[in-house]
């Protein structure tokens, strides 16, 4: 809305009354997140999200041909005020962004502002210009004030002299902050027009914007360059650190709602990083992060948005049945001392840059950087990378980053673009590895636990996501087995433990002190492999049920319409092998996992559970030697131990399947053939028609939960 | 014996095409008889039994195939529901010294044009620092990836070079030369 102002309304007016005076504009109907930025000699309104450095442009107007500067927002009315050089005098601006001139009264001291901001302890505006002459000055903005808009000079620029383009109240206390030209942190007591230097932050420049946020973080924009950087004002030694990369401008003026939270809750429009804490992954920690900007640069096709991260081990993608982490592939292993062959997938072109933490010391160090800016374009870019001869063998994690802007570190925000962060494993020998199903797919593992009773055939009494790895040397001897998860849905009511077992593995061979086992990210004291001789078995849980307590009317997790339920249950196994076990020797995937027991009730099938001894395996997969015989042939199995067949009803249906995709399973009481039409065919024809019967696209979408 | 198989199987193809998905059976259903010969292969003669005990039901089945409940289909005791299997596969390729070699072997990126040979890396079964000229592994073929790629990655003093074939695999085994 352009608005012309003819100078005599001003000055004919005198002192304004808040009965006589029109507001033109509606204020701000709360407290916004983005910082606010005016540039450009006609002004121009900009909303900064200064945890990335994202701008946007909110006016292009102002209606004004000339600056707007000393800003502030004012918490009293939800206005922004600042200091028009076109109309010489303080304005306020509503959310429409246009100004309005305000008739001052007093001693107008006939500057031109370009440092100021509006209190929140008390509803006034402080300007202030350094020299003889001028100095620090109070505008009242409360209108039922008796020097409403009245000019009040508080010190003169002689005493109060310092280099400074902007400042900001603080949110807690009534003080006035700013960094100047020389990098030096000043704290000014606005009641007696005190300036304090709390030391030198480590950065100079002009920096023309200034903000708070809620935590009392000060945020300084450098003109030049558009640097963001954060300042922790209460340190013994605060030190500006490199935030985010917002719009540069040789104009420059800030405001914000102090009282806002850098990032606005409930938002997700920032991609962060998923590695563990250490690594500079919470916001916090100023972790990196991306602004997820509409049509904007991707890796892969997947992305989420969240507030804050969750670093591993709460990795949102952990329970999700897609993995935002798709856009970087290690296609070659990662060997100490030698190249690795890595494939950026790049929605368009920008810029990428990688970090390894090859010295497994938990943090990105700098001589770590093994990419650094470097072209991409749309589609698939490889890169060949080198790993140090003295990279630390073993699991660690990598970031790769991926934006228009150059010069990210791995830590901070940027306005564009995405991070993945990758665990990878890095090896001391030449080795090879198989993926089941593949290298960034999930199998999905489906029960039904009512065995030996038949059961409704929805196969969810248990669904588990997985991946395995099988990684053997040059010789093609084992090194290691790695299996990886979690538990999907529970639609069952009986307790039950979940294992897998490496058929024809002898347990001698595992390197026992060495395995690594997970459960919700918490490395277990006790080793998964259960004490029997001569059978490698890894037992996950002993009790699944444990972890998904029932909570309020729904009676499962992930099964029934509408109830998502309670609980978690990941996991995160490593098996190493000790010298010698041929991979030709080594099972097949997906190997043998099985659910058992536990000794809580399993009626109506058992008035007594039979604990451990019930196992309920794939079909015609033999039991480990803790399964009780005598449970053959009760109820509805058919089981024929001497003819191989286990496991199977009289019309040969299983009580368990192992499919190699991330399934989605059915709803409570749906039966498998019903949800996935094209099943009856396939299991009818032995496997010769139908076998992408558990696809989505052959899937009734509607009996899916 | 004969003309009961054909019906058998000829039936069961007017169910698969039929289904309340939408999905008709892929076209590679014809090469799926590999998918079917997984480790559990049994003697024809215990198949045909079967399909002999179950063809008065299936023979009254309507060319619109009708919703079958799980514990009413007729199910060979020795079909294991594998969804997968395993294939033998050789690799072997000429090497020079001082140079390093990564293979890997991943399910073919159907999204590239026809005449282009191109792998899809979120999909690969396998990857490997080659030592010798001739390698030998296993992998497990999910039955819904139909084609297989494999690439061979040469690297030489910080450079590098790679070359892509389809590989084709019959009866439970595949061999591509570089």
């Amino acid at each position: 809305m352009n608005r012309a102002y003819s100078k005599h309304i001003l000055y004919g007016i005198g002192l304004a009354s808040a009965m006589s005076w029109q507001s033109q504009a509606t204020p701000f109907t709360e407290c916004p997140t983005p910082a606010f930025l005016v540039q450009k000699n006609t002004a121009e309104m900009f909303g900064v999200n200064l945890a990335t450095g994202y701008y946007q442009t909110l006016a292009s107007n102002m209606g004004t041909s000339g600056k707007v500067n000393a800003m502030g927002f004012n918490l009293h009315d939800n206005y922004m005020y600042g200091w028009s050089r076109e109309f010489a005098t303080l304005v306020r601006i509503g959310a429409d962004y246009q100004i309005e001139p305000l008739a001052l009264s007093g001693n107008d001291p006939k500057l031109t502002f370009f440092v100021g901001d509006v209190s929140l302890a008390e509803n006034a505006q402080y300007l202030y210009q350094r020299g003889s002459g001028k100095g620090l000055y109070r505008v009242s903005l409360d209108a039922s004030a008796t020097d409403y808009l009245q000019w009040q000079k508080l010190v003169d620029g002689d005493s109060l002299n310092i280099n400074i383009f902007d400042f900001a109240f603080h949110p807690n206390r009534h003080e006035l902050y700013s960094v100047d030209s020389n990098g030096r942190l000043w704290m000014i007591d606005p009641q007696s027009g005190n300036a304090s230097q709390l030391g030198n932050v480590g950065q100079t420049g002009t920096f023309g914007a200034v903000y708070f946020d809620v935590e009392g973080t000060l945020y300084i924009s450098r003109n030049k360059d558009g640097l963001i950087f954060r300042i922790d004002v209460d340190a013994d030694q605060p030190v500006a650190e490199l935030f985010a990369q917002g719009p540069s401008s040789s104009n420059n003026d800030g405001a914000r709602c102090a009282i806002a939270p850098i990032v606005e809750p409930g938002s997700a429009d920032i991609d962060f990083g998923d590695a563990p804490a250490s690594y500079g992954t919470l916001l916090s920690d100023n972790g990196a992060r991306h602004q997820l900007a509409s049509a904007q640069l991707r890796l892969g096709q997947q992305v989420d948005g969240e507030v804050d991260a969750k670093a591993y081990p709460q990795s949102d993608d952990a329970g999700f049945w897609f993995d935002d982490e798709d856009g970087v592939v290690f296609i070659s292993p990662l060997q100490a001392g030698a190249d690795f062959l890595m494939v950026v997938q790049a929605s368009a072109s920008g810029f990428v840059s990688g970090w390894f933490d090859t010295n497994g010391n938990g943090q990105f160090d700098a001589n770590e950087q093994l990419l650094a800016d470097a072209p991409v374009t749309s589609g698939d870019n490889v890169f060949l990378l080198p790993v140090p001869a003295d990279a630390v063998e073993g699991e660690t994690w990598s970031r790769i980053r991926f934006s228009s802007v150059t010069g990210l570190a791995a830590t901070g925000g940027a306005p564009d673009g995405e991070v993945e962060d990758h665990p990878i494993y890095i090896s001391d020998q030449d080795t090879r590895v198989s993926f089941y199903p593949g290298l960034q797919q999930k199998a999905t593992l489906a029960f039904e636990d009512n065995w030996p009773m038949a059961g409704d055939y929805d196969l969810n009494d248990l669904v588990v996501r997985f991946q395995s790895r099988q990684v053997s040397d040059g010789e093609n001897n084992m090194v290691r087995w790695e299996l990886e998860g979690e538990v999907v849905a529970m639609g069952a009511s009986f307790h039950n433990g979940l294992a897998f077992r490496l058929s024809g593995v002898d347990p001698a061979n595992i390197d026992q002190s060495l395995i690594r086992f997970e459960v919700n990210g918490e490395l277990q004291s006790q080793s998964p492999l259960e004490p029997v001789a001569g059978e490698a078995v890894l037992v996950l849980s002993s009790d699944l049920k444990a972890h998904f307590p029932k909570q309020g009317s729904c009676d499962f997790f992930r099964t029934e319409q509408g109830c998502h339920g309670s609980g978690s249950f990941s996991f995160s196994l490593r098996v190493p092998f000790k010298d010698g076990l041929s991979a030709n020797d080594f099972p097949a995937a997906p190997y043998d996992p099985f659910i058992f027991a536990s000794q809580q009730s399993r009626s109506p099938v058992f008035e007594v559970s039979p604990g451990r001894g019930l196992e309920i395996h794939l079909k015609n997969q033999q039991p480990t030697t803790m399964a009780d015989v005598s449970l053959w042939n009760l109820l509805d199995d058919f089981s024929q131990p001497s003819s191989g067949l286990y496991y199977q009803s009289s019309n040969g249906m299983p009580w368990a399947i192992v499919i190699p995709y991330p399934w989605q399973h059915p709803m409570e009481r749906v039966d498998i053939s019903a949800a996935y039409p094209l099943f009856a065919g396939f299991a009818q024809s032995s496997g010769a028609i139908n076998s992408n019967w558990y696809l989505p696209v052959n899937a009734k979408p509607e009996l899916l939960y | 014996m004969k003309s009961s198989i054909v019906i058998y199987f000829s039936v069961f193809a007017l169910l698969g095409c039929g289904g309340g998905g939408g999905g008709s059976s892929s076209p590679a259903a014809s090469t799926s008889t590999s998918t079917g010969a997984t480790s559990n292969e049994q003697p024809s003669s215990t198949k045909t039994e079967i399909a002999s005990s179950t063809q008065p039901e299936t023979n009254s089945e309507t060319e619109q195939p009708t919703e079958v409940a799980s514990d009413q289909l007729q199910i060979d005791a020795n079909f294991d529901f594998d969804h997968q299997q395993q294939l033998a596969v050789t690799i072997e390729t000429s090497m020079v010294s001082g140079s390093r070699y990564f293979a890997t072997i991943c399910a073919r990126d159907l999204t590239a044009a026809d005449d282009q040979i191109a792998a899809d890396y979120s999909q690969c079964l396998w990857q490997a620092t080659l030592v010798n000229e001739s390698t030998l592994t296993t992998v497990v073929l999910p039955a819904h990836i139909q084609q297989l790629v494999t690439e061979l990655w040469q690297i030489h003093q910080g450079q590098y070079q790679v070359q892509r074939q389809p590989l084709q695999f019959y009866d439970g085994a595949a061999t591509v030369m570089f």
